[in-house]
């Protein structure tokens, strides 16, 4: 977090919190001794982080999470995606703790079924579903309020806008379904969670690979740090003039100074005062004994797949956590690739084979490290795809869509159930607005708000951070079903 | 001046006075009088229109007959402004005269023997009143004594206050306070300097500080808070153009301006905590003050306009560049316009540099070709195509073009990111090439470039697109369909010509199309496949298979050839597209057996695409924002829109882009918003062509035959000194044509949190300065001064014409070194020199300009006692990285 442009305001409550933080500010290097006295003042064993994995591009997860057997879902499902339909016989089955609700028409009629499967490259991912480590809320998309097909067709209802525009829902699923974007939900997460991110070197919004919408905050008053995939990079020939002039020019872009002369200060200026503090939480990492690449490697992630690259430097920075006074910290990660308009078969099994590797090589190295129940993992995209294919033969594509399945990962996750309810696969009845576009029986803001109140959000104001979640149910009402975490 | 309700009784007395002069009138068959000479046919015309009161200029009216010579008296009317929101002058606004002998006019014009025309002046009386220019028109009506030209019935001239010059500007001056009882700290300025004539003025303000997010800002009366204007756009405004247009109470401009001189309007700035108003300013008359003169430029304001433009215009400034412009410019910098629109003729005249050109000539000597290298010790061609942007960018003759280029690249993106652009890499630099060639072309005819060109098919995925087949359960693929209207013309949503939204009646902005109407425009491409392919000798040959997939060979000759319809595949039922203004573009039946009817219907669509009235405005801002600044004012956009037309006039449009005031206006030196942070490649390739960076291997032929070259043919097109670039993936954080998706390296809406999103501000180059790009940029910077920016791999070790020594590429400090020799003085001095020297080429003197030395102190200072050894690498090492250097006025 940049001190700099901290409010008056709030830079007294920090100091409140935090009696070292004003001297902390003006040593910008040499740090390690100052954090350790910090340290003491926060409970370190109250340390809960979120990563949120986003698929961008849009997954096609009604090919990662399948039905099977003998039932009309699985002939729906066989029916309308033709010729990228995935065989039963490949799939991962999965051994659902309680069965899965699926949707029966209107007014909320469910049945059940208990019959589904994972991708044929995602052994680990039905594995970690079976021991009771992963989940899958199913159905999940942008929604402004509750939504029939009938009033999608006589458009009597508020749509979020430009639905099916990538842009639009990729920042609508990290933020709400409104127009213009104002902020997204990591990042007004954390400004209500400032009392738990006292750090003023480093902030608690950490993105891995380039800066997004989900770590944008409301007021502005905690920039996103951004790693590189493989972490901090350090400077080369940093030599003292060099340094010197650097550091006066960060001393001379002042309130008079063009803004985004300013932005450039800022980011800069946090460039420097986190990389103690990056470099130091890698050290301590490596310090713990844990296998990173050897792990990763077992459960065959690609080494310089970037999904694996920026895994590892998340878990190396929960690893070296103990160099900051945040406990509430926010991580985001893209893995990228999934809009498959064309081969969708190959290409998408390719990608599920990373997420597979992914998922388990991450969930292995928090195990090691001792923080997989610490460590909220959630995977989101911004919308499925098409039921009915783009062409007939094995190189078709899918195209856009509406909802589709997110998962959430950890320890303290009810794992072994699939949440929310399953559509019923039909076409254009239903919840079908076309080619299988799905409406969205949960929107992504109950499915959020859920984790939000986790890393420690009061339910009473979980609607100031996502305004739309008061048009829906309670996400804590049994009847959403929507009891992800433990 | 006129009130109001006696304008109607003018009115109305003219039409009655024509009615009856027109039913008793010569030419409808009256009565024979015995001798047939026609009547004289009189006419009035307006020789001088304005009139203004303060420098007693006169307006003319000239009274003509046709014939005869008698003595004639000419009926006539006099009324005011049709539009009854217009000043209307009274006649105790004027004297009529004549020119001839300055006798006052009467109520008939006069005419003497003999005169066959006369003059008529409108004096204006110099009240002291404020008045809107007022209009007064003379109408002739009928008598039986002359007929009357009928499209020369009438002349108006207007009276007003003052000419539009910039001393008789009116200052209104006032300061941003908390409205009513809110508790904020947000403050600012706000000046609206009127014109001379009062009929429109200009509205500048910043502000800063709001307590939350901006929601609104309007211009008020006080003290009932009636909203007079509805901003249309959010944030700082610089010289926004109000027209004092009659709003809320006020039916006319003249209420308007009385109410402006009286103090009674405001402007606010309306917040998510206050939505009634967050803050105020009022417009106060500050009759002390007068306007800059804008017109007057210094010396030293001339030379910075030259580094402004050309750091616009070109991959980066050089002295011969600004000597030859300020060669031609004049001290005062008046005709700089005509000097800029000269240079940009001039550089579309230039023949243009292709990259496919030097990609395949880099090949020769890198490729496939020689038989002596093994196949996997060959550089691959991508490798080679991406570098071949650099000597284009660094030496290239057609600046403007390539800029251009690169530019439509970040809006009609496609992407290496992807691996089948990336393999078809000769296909790829054509694609480039098609951009460069279309850059002074119409926008119309470059979108169907672009959509039929394969590497787009390939990106977009509209490459081997079928028509649906609902049996079967397949669609055809709507990617392309998307992101032609999203992204390559019309956007979202509904705009003004000026770029700001239009609200529906709901309040809410107006959607250009649904769903329905992508999945109709997917049908429009479907059909297409590749046109050329390669046969079993490597000869290029038509292809009739529409399947025929992506691979990229050697030769590529499916990627460099436009793609084709085949009948079979596409969709030639009836489709109704989008609409523009309640008119909907639809597209009739065609027929399979006619091959040209796809084409006619693509070429309707993608005229229709282009034509709709949101797409200039769209692409105006984003052409701005690739070389000027990121928020221009919405007269900006309006006034490049414009330009842009219906067709895309690129050449109007990058000239509206360049040569206009907002571009050209010094003023903006001390804003603390308008520019741009220079975006990666732009700012590494400024410091590269100032520092004449170079390999050792001249892309021309060697004058010493020891050396290798590569001998290109189109070497003169370069710069003498233009050497092959194997920049490889430096991680300076952007490449040419390689962004992450469609949707380019950052988003023209990107506003980073703090200070630049409260105040409504975009900086999408900012989406690339993350922490660790940052230092990643640092280190590559930090390479290329110690000569090891370079692609030296495996490929290049085995290569048998040049040494990895050959291929280093180094910066040259002579420039800076024939600065600091050729200084006298102190080291401070010449450390001062260098200093500057810099930040004239690189930076159009921002630093020296700005209010905090401290940045330039610790330059000069430090390079002063630097070692002759890091002298020059410490000096270009700190213009490249502080934060003073970063940005483009």
């Amino acid at each position: 977090m940049s001190t700099i442009r901290l409010s008056r305001r709030r830079f007294l409550q920090k100091s409140s919190q935090l009696s070292l933080a004003s001297a902390a500010a003006v040593n910008s290097i040499g740090m390690l001794g100052l954090l350790g006295a910090s340290q003491s003042l926060s409970d370190a064993s109250d340390h809960k982080a979120l990563v949120y994995i986003m698929l961008v591009g849009g997954n096609d997860s009604y090919n990662m999470l399948i039905p099977t057997g003998d039932n009309q879902l699985r002939r729906n499902y066989e029916t309308h995606r033709g010729a990228v339909a995935l065989p039963e016989a490949d799939l991962h089955s999965l051994q659902l703790a309680i069965p899965a609700k699926v949707y029966a028409g209107a007014d909320n009629a469910t049945t059940n079924s208990t019959e589904f499967a994972m991708h044929p490259a995602c052994p680990a991912m039905a594995e970690l579903f079976n021991n009771g480590e992963l989940a899958v809320v199913c159905n999940t998309g942008n929604l402004i309020q509750p939504t029939s097909k009938a009033q999608f067709d006589d458009g009597s209802v508020a749509l979020p806008p430009q639905l099916f525009s990538h842009s639009d829902q990729q920042r609508q699923l990290q933020s709400e379904p409104t127009n213009p974007f104002r902020y997204g939900w990591g990042g007004g997460m954390a400004e209500r969670l400032a009392d738990y991110n006292s750090d003023n070197n480093v902030s608690p919004l950490i993105a891995v690979g380039g800066l997004n919408s989900f770590q944008v905050t409301q007021e502005g008053l905690i920039n996103t740090y951004s790693l590189g995939d493989s972490g901090a990079p350090s400077l080369d020939g940093f030599a003292r003039a060099r340094q010197q002039i650097l550091e006066a020019s960060i001393q001379s872009i002042d309130a008079q100074a063009h803004l985004m002369a300013q932005k450039y200060r800022d980011t800069f200026d946090a460039a420097i005062k986190a990389q103690t503090v990056v470099q130091g939480a890698f050290t301590q990492a490596e310090s713990l004994g844990v296998d990173y690449d050897g792990i990763f490697a077992a459960a065959g992630a690609v080494a310089t797949d970037r999904s694996t690259q920026r895994l590892k430097t998340v878990a190396k920075m929960i690893a070296g956590r103990s160099l900051t006074t945040n406990q509430r910290p926010v991580y985001f990660l893209e893995i990228h690739g999934f809009d498959t308009h064309q081969k969708l078969l190959s290409d998408h099994h390719k990608l599920m084979t990373e997420l597979n590797a992914a998922l388990k090589g991450f969930r292995d190295v928090l195990v090691a490290q001792g923080d997989f129940d610490k460590v909220l993992t959630m995977v989101g995209s911004e919308f499925a795809r098409t039921m009915t294919p783009n062409g007939e033969d094995a190189e078709a594509g899918t195209d856009h869509a509406w909802g589709g399945h997110s998962m959430v990962m950890g320890g303290m996750v009810n794992g072994g159930q699939l949440f929310g309810t399953h559509p019923d696969l039909k076409l254009d009845q239903g919840l079908d607005t076309g080619r299988g576009r799905w409406i969205p029986t949960t929107t992504n803001s109950q499915c959020s708000a859920v984790v939000a109140h986790w890393m420690g959000i009061q339910q009473s104001s979980l609607s100031s951070l996502f305004p739309s979640l008061d048009n829906f149910d309670s996400p804590f009402d049994a009847a959403t079903n929507l009891d992800f975490i433990a | 001046m006129l009130k109001l309700n006696s304008i109607s009784g003018f009115l109305i007395s003219a039409l009655l006075l024509s009615c009856c002069g027109g039913g008793s009138g010569a030419g409808n068959g009256g009565p024979n009088i015995g001798t047939p000479t026609p009547l004289p046919s009189v006419s009035l015309s307006t020789i001088t229109q304005q009139a203004y009161e303060q420098s007693s200029q006169i307006a003319k009216v000239k009274l003509e007959r046709s014939s005869s010579n008698a003595r004639l008296n000419v009926k006539y009317a006099i009324s005011g402004a049709l539009d009854i929101t217009k000043g209307s002058a009274s006649s105790d606004d004027y004297q009529l005269t004549y020119s001839d002998d300055n006798s006052a006019v009467g109520a008939r014009f006069e005419m003497a023997a003999n005169q066959s025309y006369r003059i008529i002046e409108v004096t204006p009386v110099n009240d002291t009143q404020h008045e809107v220019p007022e209009k007064l028109i003379f109408t002739l009506t009928a008598d039986s004594t002359y007929s009357i030209a009928s499209d020369q019935s009438n002349a108006s001239v207007t009276i007003s206050d003052a000419d539009n010059s910039s001393a008789n500007g009116k200052v209104f001056i006032g300061a941003f306070a908390p409205q009513g009882g809110a508790n904020t700290i947000g403050n600012g300025q706000l000046s609206f300097i009127l014109q001379g004539d009062n009929d429109s003025g200009l509205l500048s303000y910043s502000f800063s500080d709001l307590g939350t997010e901006q929601t609104d800002q309007h211009i008020h009366l006080s003290p009932s808070g009636t909203m007079i204007k509805d901003i249309e756009t959010m944030g700082n405004l610089s010289n926004y153009a109000w027209n004092l247009a009659p709003g809320g109470i006020f039916k006319t401009e003249q209420e308007m301006l009385d109410t402006l001189f009286d103090g009674n309007f405001y402007v606010n700035i309306h917040s998510a905590d206050y939505p009634s108003g967050e803050i105020s300013a009022p417009l106060s008359y500050q009759a002390s003050i007068t306007p800059e003169n804008p017109g007057e430029l210094s010396p030293q304001q001339v030379d910075l306009d030259i580094l402004r433009f050309l750091t616009q215009s070109t991959f980066g400034a050089t002295p011969e560049q600004y000597q030859q412009l300020r060669g031609e410019i004049n001290p005062e910098g008046d005709n700089r316009i005509d000097v800029y629109s000269a240079w940009i003729d001039q550089q579309i005249g230039k023949p243009q540099t292709s990259l496919l050109a030097l990609t395949d000539a880099t090949l020769e000597k890198f490729g496939t070709e020689d038989i002596t290298i093994a196949r996997d010790r060959q550089e691959p061609g991508q490798n080679i195509r991406s570098d071949s942007f650099w000597p284009i960018a660094l030496y290239g003759h057609d600046q403007l073009r390539q800029r251009m280029a690169f530019a439509l690249s970040e809006i009609l993106v496609i992407s290496e990111e992807n691996s089948d652009v990336d393999n078809a890499y000769r296909g790829t630099a054509d694609y480039w090439d098609m951009l460069a060639r279309n850059a002074f072309g119409s926008y119309r005819e470059t979108l169907e470039e672009v959509t039929r060109h394969p590497a787009m098919g390939v990106y977009l995925s509209h490459l081997r697109n079928q028509k649906a087949d609902p049996e079967s359960g397949y669609y055809p693929d709507e990617n392309y369909a998307r992101e032609v209207m999203q992204l390559f013309t019309f956007g979202l949503v509904q705009r003004q010509k000026n770029g700001a939204i239009v609200l529906g009646d709901n309040s809410l902005p107006i959607a250009t199309y649904d769903n329905s109407v992508i999945k109709n425009m997917a049908r429009v491409f479907t059909g297409l496949s590749f046109s050329y392919a390669k046969n079993d000798d490597n000869e290029k040959v038509v292809n009739n298979n529409f399947f025929r997939g992506n691979y990229a060979n050697d030769y590529q000759y499916r990627y460099t050839e436009p793609m084709k319809f085949f009948a079979d595949y596409h969709d030639y039922d009836a489709k109704v597209l989008f609409s523009d203004n309640g008119n909907e573009l639809t597209i009739a039946p065609g027929s399979p057996s006619d091959p040209s009817s796809a084409d006619d219907e693509l070429n309707r669509v993608i005229t229709g695409l282009v034509a709709h009235s949101s797409t200039a405005p769209n692409i105006a801002l984003k052409l701005i924002q690739r070389f000027v600044t990121s928020n221009p004012s919405p007269d900006y956009i309006e006034r490049v829109a414009t330009a842009f037309g219906d067709q895309g006039d690129l050449r109007a449009t990058v000239k509206a882009i360049l040569l206009d005031e907002e571009a050209r206006n010094p003023a903006v030196a001390s804003s603390v918003t308008f520019g741009k942070v220079k975006e990666p490649v732009l700012k590494f390739t400024a410091l590269m062509r100032l520092l004449q960076v170079g390999s050792s291997v001249p892309l021309g032929s060697s004058s010493d035959d020891a050396i290798a070259s590569l001998n290109y043919a189109q070497a003169d097109q370069f710069d003498d000194g233009a050497t092959l670039m194997r920049v490889a993936n430096a991680a300076i954080g952007q490449k040419a044509l390689a962004a992450q998706s469609v949707f380019n390296f950052f988003a023209p809406e990107f506003s980073p949190s703090g200070a630049l999103s409260r105040n409504s501000l975009v900086s999408p180059e900012l989406q690339l300065i993350t922490e660790s790009q940052l230092f990643d940029s640092f280190n590559s910077l930090h390479r290329l001064l110690i000569n090891r920016f370079n692609r030296n791999n495996a490929y290049t070790k085995f290569n048998i014409h040049f040494s990895v020594e050959q291929l280093n590429i180094g910066l040259n400090f002579s420039r800076l070194e024939s600065v600091w020799n050729s200084t006298q003085g102190s080291g401070i001095d010449k450390a001062t020199a260098v200093v500057d020297y810099l930040d004239f080429y690189l930076n159009a003197g921002q630093l020296a300009a700005a209010d905090n030395n401290g940045t330039r102190a610790a330059m000069i200072n430090n390079i002063a006692v630097a070692s002759a050894e890091d002298r020059y690498t410490l000096a270009v090492y700190a213009a490249g990285n502080v934060a003073e250097f970063q940005l483009q006025k």
